[in-house]
């Protein structure tokens, strides 16, 4: 038994589906006209646009073995989310799970705003909150960005937990037989999207500071 | 340690993680999460009916083949990206 990352074609009533649809498209549309403006007055971030969407296309693509005998998908939104923010996020979200309802009959256009809040919005926001707490404090870069990519994926999983739990059954019984599987089988991914995620970035800071210093301001040698 | 120490480390990790969930669970098929959860919901509300069909469903083989699809275009991307990392940097170096 486990859990799916996207919530299936037909699978919340359309109440529901409304009200998630409602409550990403503010997301969506903010994140939208963010991406036009970065593409029309902001020439040397896109490339970093570029690698925030294709690591989603990857990331998401894989279904990786874990522990409790099933499989997950990592969803590969750290990244966008450290150096763009949410909506950006929700946007990148929207045309990979898109791709994914048209050409693989995962996730579903039913449902699609709801699994854009869990993939595109939650997880990233709470990522984003402990991502600028992280920064003002300083921690170390490699640390930073296995935490907020780990919490991206997680955050994600716990919502669309949520989200089945708030449309089936009594919420609490629900909710931990919703989160009792998954918590399990995603926490080891989470780890290795981490370290996959911080190993690039440090390479990042290295061969290219310019694209990486608006976020991760260049310092002083403090480290051997 | 050196740098790419601390990669291969990374690397050496992340393959323990994966090669222990298949060492952990010899039997199992590792089903995708996606496909799991109508069981879960069958579990909590066994009469809930979807009330709608996704519009096309791509067999076995085509379902790996957009996979790898979606796969390959991200990784065209980041490959493309990295290789004019190294362009750049050979060019600065003279």
């Amino acid at each position: 038994m486990c859990l799916p990352m996207h919530i299936m074609e037909g699978f919340l009533s359309w109440e529901w589906a409304l009200f998630w649809t409602l409550v990403s498209a503010p997301f969506v549309v903010y994140g939208f006209l963010n991406i036009r403006r970065i593409l029309r007055d902001d020439p040397a971030q896109r490339t970093m646009l570029a690698l925030s969407g294709a690591f989603i296309f990857v990331m998401s693509s894989f279904k990786l073995p874990s522990v409790t005998g099933s499989s997950s998908h990592p969803t590969g939104t750290g990244f966008s989310t450290m150096f763009f923010g949410v909506g950006v996020t929700s946007v990148m979200s929207l045309i990979v799970l898109i791709f994914q309802a048209l050409l693989l009959a995962h996730g579903g256009f039913t449902t699609m705003g709801a699994n854009v809040f869990s993939m595109g919005v939650a997880g990233p926001f709470v990522a984003y909150l402990v991502f600028k707490v992280m920064t003002k404090a300083k921690v170390r870069t490699s640390l930073i960005v296995f935490i907020t990519v780990f919490l991206a994926g997680m955050v994600t999983y716990i919502t669309t937990a949520v989200q089945l739990a708030l449309a089936y059954g009594t919420f609490e019984d629900s909710l931990i037989s919703f989160l009792a599987v998954f918590a399990v089988t995603q926490i080891p991914l989470g780890i290795v999207e981490g370290i996959l995620f911080a190993i690039f970035v440090d390479y990042l800071e290295r061969a290219r500071p310019d694209l990486t210093e608006k976020v991760f301001p260049r310092r002083t040698k403090d480290e051997a | 340690m050196r740098r790419s120490h601390y990669y291969i480390l990374g690397l050496v990790a992340v393959a323990v993680i994966l090669a222990s969930a298949v060492f952990l669970n010899p039997n199992s098929d590792f089903s995708g999460s996606d496909d799991g959860g109508g069981d879960v919901i069958n579990d909590v509300d066994p009469n809930y009916e979807p009330w709608f069909e996704n519009i096309w469903e791509p067999s076995g083989e085509l379902e790996t083949l957009f996979f790898s699809l979606q796969a390959a275009i991200g990784a065209l991307i980041i490959g493309y990206f990295l290789g004019s990392n190294k362009v750049r940097k050979e060019r600065r170096e003279g």
